[in-house]
């Protein structure tokens, strides 16, 4: 019976590329290309970056493939991994959260007399991704974590190194910002509502 | 909002209250307005982050990670620490072996560059290093030899250097 790659479960691949099996790597990284993609290109902020750096999560999970004990999820894993390259990124490029361009700042701003409510409003302006893109790079990537890879305060605490009790206090603040700033956006756009 | 139920809230929607009080908070919840807008709103967020914010990797993004691959080499099955902690030791166990074994040969080594290096007062730096490291136990392990203390020394840095990269693998 021939072995077929795409059928076959996380461990064996991760045994296979623990061994030096290139192919069985490559597996690994179609089933989580778009996640960590979405992560490396939300914390970043920037799109341009995103794809040389989720690469570069990707090479450096290859070279540390033989000191991963499965002690956590091997998503978990990739993702730390990830995230410690985007925060070097960051670090690099010394880009704060506060680096916010004018640009994106008018946006936000320039009143909207159209009379229609927020959600839609966030979808045709695409407007979650610029609220997101205002708060710190630790914060976007706990949302991340938390509401596109739908990871638990506990494991979001392995992935980030940061206690339970801090990545909770940080989701409620992320959360309390996108609401916030979705009523102000609101009142500005529409100061009768 | 001003519901006393706020801190339950916050739990229910992180997904960490445990069984029977998310029970009791869900009655709460068919009864309190406001909390049901925060949990509605909090729906509405996730929904909008998942159709807004999820991207997929661009089309040849695998085929060049596995290009990239081509050019590593397989992963190393003995990590960075092991080699250094190991190097550390092996330097550090040829160092005690010359100090037992060879120590007459290694002095008559050192009193050859010390004469040559008497005139650049390299011999008093080894001197006033070896009189500030030296102990009973060290001197009866190195031989009194300063070239040897020296020697563990560099073996001591290399072994803690390993160990540091050590404890940062398993940190990692």
């Amino acid at each position: 019976m021939a072995f077929s790659d795409d059928n076959a479960p996380e461990e064996e691949l991760i045994r296979r590329a623990k061994q030096g099996d290139q192919r069985a790597f490559g597996q690994l990284v179609e089933r989580y290309q778009d996640q960590v993609y979405t992560l490396a290109c939300r914390t970043l902020g920037q799109k341009d970056r995103a794809e040389d750096v989720a690469q570069e999560a990707f090479i450096r999970s290859w070279r540390a493939i033989s000191g991963f004990r499965g002690q956590s999820k091997f998503s978990s894993w990739l993702y730390r991994i990830t995230l410690n390259s985007c925060f070097s990124e960051l670090r690099r490029q010394r880009r704060s959260s506060e680096n916010i361009t004018e640009e994106e700042l008018e946006f936000l701003k320039i009143p909207n007399p159209t009379n229609s409510n927020f959600v839609s409003n966030l979808e045709k302006h695409d407007l979650v991704e610029k609220l997101l893109k205002r708060l710190p790079p630790v914060y976007r990537s706990i949302v991340i974590l938390h509401y596109l890879q739908g990871l638990d305060c506990q494991e979001i605490s392995q992935v980030t190194d940061r206690p339970v009790g801090t990545v909770k206090a940080y989701l409620h603040r992320a959360r309390a910002h996108l609401r916030d700033s979705a009523v102000q956006l609101l009142k500005t756009r529409d100061p009768n509502r | 909002m001003n519901c006393s139920e706020l801190h339950t809230l916050e739990d229910y929607l992180d997904g960490t209250l445990p069984e029977e009080e998310c029970r009791r908070f869900e009655r709460h919840l068919k009864a309190c307005a406001s909390c049901q807008q925060a949990v509605e709103q909090e729906k509405s967020l996730q929904n909008l982050i998942k159709s807004q914010l999820q991207l997929k990797a661009p089309p040849d993004f695998q085929r060049r990670i596995l290009k990239g691959l081509m050019a590593e080499e397989s992963p190393r099955l003995v990590p960075d620490w092991l080699w250094a902690s190991g190097l550390g030791l092996v330097v550090a166990v040829i160092g005690l072996l010359v100090g037992k074994v060879g120590n007459q040969f290694v002095q008559k080594v050192a009193r050859g560059i010390g004469d040559l290096a008497s005139r650049t007062r390299l011999m008093d730096y080894f001197d006033n290093l070896g009189s500030l490291l030296q102990s009973d136990w060290l001197n009866q392990l190195y031989g009194g030899s300063n070239v040897l203390m020296l020697n563990f020394v560099v073996a001591g840095i290399i072994l803690c250097w390993g160990l540091w990269q050590m404890v940062k693998a398993l940190r990692g």
